[in-house]
């Protein structure tokens, strides 16, 4: 079989790419291997060897069948490809990836040296309004002062 | 050829630059509210990349203005050449639907759309440049930040696709010219020791612990519960210790020995006319040697990295016509060899 990326030499190495369960194949002489530099781009090179060991045996006893309500994506799906679907995975399947991350991180937590958060923990008018509309209702006239004031000065900013 | 290219970034000389060949810096993002790249259609992605395009319009960095381009608009050859200079990963050109590149001018600085994260912003400077790479990734991170919302954990750091990029989703890696640590043997031990500390050392090219050219990265495994700065300075540490363990065994051997080898090195890369990118990698290693030596002193360190960057078989393939076989690349490759040094 010839090279599928130069066409000329007789191809050497077969390397097959499993990426978000999408597999790619591909026959290539060991110079264009070599070219193509095959390194994972975050040194992880075969993702689903990797995470074959990574998710123990007993993690397939949890049920996988499970899904995200955010992106749908199924526990059983995750472990195949090795990659969750989006960020609420983290919570969603919180229980279920705890012992994947230990294994691959062990105990460490974030420290925390960059992020600063886009949104202020502040409520906006809207929820305040709906708030102040609540306390009206609960005819919780002195809480309801203090929300139309905080709304006041929002509005005036 | 050399038009086309002397603006990229590795024909800037680099500080250590007898050993260290270039550093990179790389921080995987994703955007709070869209699932990960591989469960978005390429309509959706599409519509992402435009709002990152419109959020990264006018924003320079260091200077450096961002351009945009769509992969679809590239060519096989001009994106597997970006992958032989480490612009973009080998994943991300083999598909390249729905992605997008911004980039700087010297490719620099560049963040790859819709890869297996939603970003990832990628800096590359010539020798060991970890503290400056960061430095300016950390800036572009920032700008963005202030435009877009990262998906972020207070426990986790920031969430990527794959649980092994959690926290930093930083890789920092430094690849480094080892000819004569290869020839003693010694590269598998020291990559066994710095794996103990968190850092990895392997062959530039494919997975196999040697490398054909002597060229290997050095780079931080670690992500959760660590800074992005101490894992740099780990990064840095362990780095000048190996250019130094280099920098002592290129003194080793007798000087009449290193003297003929060089000579000679420099006799076949004056009159090759067909030169393969793997002899090439290791008469470069032998001219380090020499240079090293105070050999040979007139070649510049610089020039033979960029001679890496630039021969690698798609570069050619790119920017000579009727160079799309190896016999026909190796003498292109050649050519290019004796008209620069
Ligand atoms: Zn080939
Ligand atoms: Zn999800």
């Amino acid at each position: 079989m010839k090279c599928q990326k130069c066409n000329a030499a007789e191809a050497t190495a077969y390397i097959k790419q499993n990426i978000n369960g999408k597999v790619t194949e591909m026959h290539l002489c060991s110079d264009c291997a070599a070219s193509l530099g095959y390194q994972g781009f975050h040194n992880v090179v075969n993702p689903f060897e990797i995470f074959s060991s990574v998710f123990s045996p007993e993690r397939k006893s949890v049920s996988s069948a499970k899904r995200c309500s955010k992106c749908n994506i199924s526990f059983a799906e995750i472990v195949k490809t090795g990659r969750v679907g989006c960020p609420d995975c983290y919570t969603e399947f919180g229980q279920e990836l705890d012992p994947t991350i230990k294994k691959i991180h062990g105990n460490a937590k974030h420290l925390n040296n960059t992020h600063t958060t886009l949104q202020s923990d502040e409520p906006t008018i809207e929820q305040l309004q709906n708030e102040l509309q609540k306390a009206v209702e609960e005819q919780n006239y002195e809480q309801a002062a203090v929300l139309r004031d905080k709304i006041k000065e929002r509005q005036a900013e | 050829m050399q038009n086309m290219t002397d603006k990229r970034w590795y024909y800037n000389a680099g500080k250590d630059n007898d050993t260290a060949v270039s550093t990179r810096i790389r921080l995987a993002r994703n955007v709070v509210g869209f699932p990960f790249p591989a469960r978005l259609s390429v309509t959706q992605k599409e519509e992402f990349n435009q709002q990152i395009c419109d959020a990264v319009k006018g924003m320079t960095v260091k200077g450096k203005r961002l351009m945009t381009v769509k992969m679809d608009d590239l060519s096989e050859k001009q994106c597997y050449a970006m992958v032989e200079r480490h612009l973009i990963s080998p994943e991300f050109a083999a598909s390249r639907q729905g992605r997008t590149l911004i980039l700087s001018e010297d490719e620099s600085i560049s963040i790859m759309l819709n890869e297996e994260d939603h970003l990832r912003i990628q800096v590359m400077q010539s020798g060991q440049a970890v503290e400056d790479c960061l430095e300016t990734a950390l800036e572009l991170e920032k700008a963005l930040s202030e435009k877009l919302q990262f998906a972020y954990d207070e426990r986790l750091g920031y969430l990527t696709a794959c649980p092994t990029n959690l926290g930093t989703a930083m890789r920092a890696s430094v690849m480094l010219h080892l000819p004569a640590l290869e020839s003693k043997g010694a590269v598998n031990s020291l990559a066994n020791t710095v794996s103990k500390i968190g850092l990895t050392l392997r062959g530039s090219f494919g997975e196999g612990s040697k490398a054909d050219t002597s060229l290997y990265q050095l780079s931080n495994q670690i992500t959760l519960g660590i800074t992005e700065e101490s894992a740099a300075q780990n990064l840095v540490s362990i780095a000048d210790q190996v250019i130094q363990k280099e920098r002592d065994a290129r003194k080793e051997a007798e000087k009449i020995v290193i003297e003929d080898k060089a000579y000679r090195a420099y006799a076949i890369l004056k009159n090759a006319r067909l030169m393969s990118f793997k002899e090439l990698g290791s008469l470069i290693g032998i001219l380090r040697i020499a240079i090293s030596n105070g050999i040979l002193t007139e070649l510049d360190n610089q020039q033979l990295t960029s001679l890496i960057f630039d021969t690698k078989q798609a570069n050619i393939a790119l920017c000579n016509k009727g160079a799309d076989t190896p016999a026909q690349r190796d003498k292109v490759r050649a050519d290019t060899v004796r008209e620069r040094i």
